[in-house]
Order: C-alpha cells, then sequence, then structure tokens
C-alpha cells in the first residue's frame, strides 16, 4: 500500500481508495483517483505513495480522545497504542500528485470558543499491543510526580511532523506525555514509534505543547 | 571675435516689458555643461541600481523604483547647480526666493519617496500574522511622515507667515472649507479611532448593518485611511466610508476559531419527533464541519401552527462556514437533513390550515348538462 511504485499501467488500493495508473504512450501516464485526473512523464522517477498528517483543511493540531480514561500512578510510566486518522500524499519527485483522506474526517474545538483552536477530531481505545488500524500513535506516559495522574484525551501538533510507514500501516512519531508539572506536556518526538519503519522526510521533533484543557 | 570676448559676451532675456537680465554665455555653456553631465550620472546610476536589483535579496530597497528616484535626484540637483551658475537662484518669484522654492520642493519630494519606501518595507517584513496590523501602522506612518513634510517643505519656502495671514485674513474662507471638509475629517478620525478599536482587520469576513438595516457582507480588503474596501462575496468591491462605517453594527464571523449555528426544521405534527431528533443528530455526526466538540444539540423548539419545529444547534469552525464554503458545510448539512428525513418518511410540512363549519356543509353536485359541449 505505502511505498514507491515503478510506473507502469496498474492499479493501487490505499484502504477503500483504488488508484489507477495508466501508460498513455511510452513514459506519459495518466492517474486517476475518481474524479482527481493528473498527467505526467515519468522522467525516470517512481510514484511514492506515503502517509501526512490528518491536516484536514489545514489544522494544526490531532485531538484524539480516548474511549476510556486512563490513570497513571506516582512515579510510573505507561505505554498504549491508539489508533488515529492519516491522509495520503502522492508524490512524483518533489511534485505532490495528489492528497486525499482516508479516514473519516470530523473535527473538535481546543480549548475555549474565545481562545482556542480548531483540531482534527479523532476517538480510539487505548490498546496495550499494536491495533490493526491503518493509522497508529505510540503513546508513551511518564509520571514523575507524587500524584496519581488521569487523563481521557491527548493533543499533539500534526502540521509540519514527519510520518513513518510500512507498506501496510502509518506511524506517527513517538509521542511520550509528562506529567511533570500537573499540566501534561505532549512531545512529539520525531522518532520513529518502531524499528525497521520508513520516515517521510528528516525526522525532526516538534516544540512541546502543554494541555492546559 | 575671439574665443575669451565670445565667451565673456552676454546674452539678454526680456522678462517683462522694461525689465530683463543679461547672463553671460560662459555661464550659460557651463550651465548646459552641468545639466547634460547630471542627466548622463543619473543615466549610470539609475542602470547600476537596476543591474544590482537583479542580483540583491534586498529587492525591497534595491529595485527599479528606488533607481528612477535616485536618477530624479541627481538630475534635480544637476538643475539647482545650472540655476545656480546661471546665477538665477536668488531671483524671487511672488516675493519668494527661486532657491527656496527648488530646496522646499527637493524635501518634500524625497520626504515623500522615503515615506512610501518606509511604507513598503513595513509591510514586507510584517510576519503573516500581524499583516493586517502593519499594514494600518504602516499606512499612519506613511501620511504622518507627508504630512509633516508639507508643512516643513512651506517653512523652508517662506511661505508658511504668509500662509497663516491669509488663513487668517481668509477666515469666513476658512469656515466654509471647515463645513466642506468636515466629511473628510469626520472619515479620517473615524479611520484613526478604528486602528484603535480594532472592530475588524484585513482578511476579517464581516458583517454589517448600517441605520437603514442594510446588510453587506463580504472580506476585508483594505482599511485605508479614509475609508475601507469589503470585496462581497459575489466578487465586487465595496467602498464604505470609515465615518459610516464606524458608526454600523459590525459583526465579526472570524473573530474565535469556532462559531454556532442555529437551524431550524419543521416536521408535521404527524411525525415522531424523537425518530427525527436521531437522525438530525446521526447527520450531524457524520459530517466534517460541525464539531464534535461542543457536541450538538438538538431539540424540539416550539409548536408551529403548520409544524413541530426542531432546533439544532451546532458548533461549527468559523472559517467554514462563511462565503463559498456554506455550499460544503451549511448547504450540504440541510440537503443531507432534508434527504434522511424523507427517507426515513417523516414529512416536512408547507403551511396548512384546517377549517371547521359552524353550519353543516351542503354540496350539491350537478350533472353536467347535455348541450354543454354542444
Amino acid at each position: 500500500m505505502f511505498g514507491e511504485y515503478k510506473l507502469r499501467t496498474q492499479f493501487i488500493k490505499i484502504g477503500p481508495q483504488k488508484i489507477h495508473i495508466v501508460e498513455e504512450r511510452p513514459g506519459v501516464f495518466k492517474y486517476r483517483r475518481g474524479d482527481v485526473k493528473v498527467i505526467f512523464k515519468a522522467g525516470g522517477e517512481r510514484l511514492r505513495v506515503i502517509p501526512g498528517p490528518a491536516v484536514g483543511y489545514g489544522v494544526k493540531l490531532l485531538m484524539i480522545e480516548f474511549n476510556e480514561k486512563v490513570v497513571v500512578p506516582p512515579e510510573e510510566e505507561m505505554d498504549f497504542f491508539l489508533t488515529a486518522p492519516v491522509e495520503v500524499e502522492v508524490l512524483l519527485g518533489s511534485a505532490p500528485v495528489d492528497r486525499f483522506n482516508i479516514e473519516r474526517e470530523k473535527y473538535a474545538l481546543y480549548g475555549t470558543p474565545e481562545t482556542g483552536a480548531i483540531a482534527r477530531y479523532w476517538r480510539s481505545e487505548l490498546h496495550t499491543s499494536e491495533p490493526d488500524s491503518l493509522g497508529v500513535v505510540r503513546l508513551h506516559l511518564v509520571n514523575m510526580t507524587r500524584k496519581w495522574m488521569e487523563m481521557d484525551h491527548v493533543i499533539m501538533y500534526l502540521r509540519d511532523t514527519v510520518m513513518y510507514y510500512s507498506t501496510e500501516r502509518a506511524y506517527y512519531p513517538l509521542i511520550t506525555v509528562d506529567f511533570k508539572s500537573g499540566v501534561p506536556e505532549v512531545n512529539n518526538t520525531g522518532k520513529p514509534p518502531a524499528d525497521g519503519l520508513t520516515p517521510t522526510k528528516e525526522p525532526l521533533p516538534l516544540p512541546n505543547f502543554l494541555m492546559r484543557w | 571675435m575671439t574665443l575669451s570676448s565670445l565667451v565673456n559676451s552676454t546674452v539678454t532675456f526680456p522678462l517683462s516689458p522694461g525689465t530683463s537680465i543679461e547672463i553671460p554665455l560662459g555661464r550659460i555653456i557651463s550651465a548646459l555643461i552641468i545639466l547634460i553631465a547630471g542627466v548622463f550620472i543619473a543615466k549610470i546610476v539609475k542602470r547600476e541600481v537596476i543591474k544590482a536589483s537583479r542580483s540583491t535579496t534586498h529587492v525591497w530597497i534595491i529595485n527599479e523604483e528606488t533607481a528612477s528616484a535616485l536618477s530624479n535626484l541627481v538630475i534635480f540637483l544637476a538643475v539647482i547647480k545650472s540655476l545656480d551658475e546661471l546665477g538665477v537662484l536668488s531671483y524671487r518669484i511672488w516675493g519668494i526666493y527661486l532657491s527656496n522654492i527648488l530646496t522646499a520642493l527637493l524635501v518634500f519630494y524625497f520626504s515623500y519617496l522615503l515615506a512610501k519606501k518606509s511604507k513598503d518595507y513595513m509591510i514586507t517584513r510584517a510576519p503573516q500574522n500581524k499583516l493586517p496590523e502593519a499594514q494600518v501602522k504602516a499606512k499612519l506612518f506613511y501620511y504622518s511622515v507627508v504630512t509633516l513634510s508639507f508643512f516643513i517643505a512651506l517653512n523652508i519656502a517662506g511661505v508658511s507667515g504668509e500662509l497663516s495671514t491669509l488663513l487668517a485674513a481668509a477666515g469666513i474662507t476658512g469656515i466654509v472649507l471647515g463645513f466642506a471638509s468636515q466629511t473628510v475629517v469626520a472619515n479620517f478620525v473615524s479611520g484613526v479611532f478604528m486602528y484603535f478599536d480594532k472592530p475588524l482587520q484585513i482578511g476579517d469576513a464581516v458583517r454589517l448593518k448600517d441605520s437603514s438595516g442594510a446588510v453587506v457582507e463580504g472580506i476585508v480588503e483594505d482599511i485605508k485611511i479614509m475609508s475601507t474596501r469589503i470585496r462581497q462575496w459575489d466578487g465586487t468591491l465595496l467602498r464604505i466610508p470609515n465615518d459610516k462605517l464606524f458608526n454600523s453594527e459590525i459583526v465579526n464571523l472570524q473573530k474565535y476559531p469556532a462559531r454556532r449555528a442555529t437551524i431550524e426544521v419543521g416536521i408535521a405534527y404527524g411525525a415522531d419527533a424523537e425518530k427525527a431528533i436521531e437522525i438530525i443528530e446521526r447527520i450531524l455526526e457524520e459530517e466534517p464541519y460541525v464539531l464534535a466538540k461542543p457536541e450538538p444539540r438538538v431539540y424540539v423548539d416550539r409548536l408551529d401552527d403548520s409544524s413541530v419545529v426542531i432546533r439544532i444547534w451546532a458548533w461549527v469552525p468559523s472559517s467554514r462556514w462563511v462565503g463559498e464554503n456554506l455550499l460544503r458545510s451549511k448547504y450540504h448539512l440541510l440537503q443531507r437533513i432534508k434527504e434522511a428525513l424523507d427517507e426515513a418518511g417523516i414529512e416536512i410540512p408547507f403551511p396548512q390550515r384546517v377549517n371547521w363549519f359552524a353550519n353543516e356543509l351542503k354540496v350539491r353536485i350537478e350533472e353536467p348538462r347535455q348541450d354543454a359541449g354542444e
């Protein structure tokens, strides 16, 4: 599903979406996905189908609400997996050919109507092992305080994040949540959540995010 | 005639009947040489600046406009030097020395250029999120410098004293002008107040309602010192004087990230209201631009003459609920609600009235006459 494709007449299936590539004449191809049509010359390049962060219409944040609350004991750490929305980017060289959603698109207001921000919204169970889902987030909770901490959702930066992928799955970078000051501090580390994954670009951490709400 | 005697000879220019000025031919030649040299240097300066503009990263200052300005400056200085050579700078025009007039013009022209360049610099260097504020600040700076330099130029020309006397003498004219410029001043002052009040910024989607009740909607394109430009949804540009805008009701549709949309749907009295609410809630859940948080609310609002009115409160991203985006948000949602209710057999009624007659109504049906068609 994700990866590099040698250009020839073929179907590529990405979740519920189907990409159709037809070689119109030697070296010239037509890309078609539903109403999206692009004609291009291969120029020796391969078609890259890679995951992208679920920015939707251009939001910066992703809010994942847990189906159940999690409680972290004092001076303990916990690891979970969450399902997450992803988008698909189709690139030829450095040129974007297509970008589309393969998950349900939904948004939520994070914070108050006066000072909040619109975030991409998703609901997920807390999985103790990697779920069978197209998009996955690995969450590492760290509570170095002397208090019991609870959490029912996580907010993370989306824009400009690196993504990782295997042929079948897309992964957000490892997300750590540190309760050091009582307010959860979310860190998009930019690091791969598991070994053997391919990054979509140079892996860089994003600024830490304080979850005030 | 030798060359030296030719150079020392004079040329007489008649100014008015009875008066004339005599200028030695040598000075005229010098003045011409200075002028030609000035034009030549100006061309070189212009060419070099244009050449530099093609390779520099400071295009905001080193560009064709700057090249023309510098070229004009060189020519202007050459003209002054030529006139000085001719010895005419000490002449008076309407009692003002020619040198003072030219200096005043020079000061005003280059202050204007400096102000314009500074304005452009302030706008181009502003971060994207502070652009609207930077634009207004830059314009205020520009107008302040131009106004100040105008009065400085008048002072240099030596006409400020005369101007004051003239204005004082023409008191009645001043009052008349004052009344005539009342609107202009009102617009200017409103523009300044709006800068500090900040009811809207460039790029905001706004709805304006004036005292007559007329409503306009669109995106703020520009806030000028006298008027504000609104690009309406149909693509037309509306210019509103700041005075009028300042006194209007201004609804900023995108001030906050989310806003609550209200939609009413009437269903027939015979329909199941609970089922209708469930269907609408499902549609709201599926719609991307109806926010999951704060959760939407759906409830029976009132019992109207012809329908049971169900009200929907849905929080939506402000940027998705204006202008053309309404097609993919509001109108799409309305269509889906209509289709879902139709599919579930829930009738959306039209106004209807049941009439009761006090006495029993008798109806007589007449058979058509045999000869009616003949």
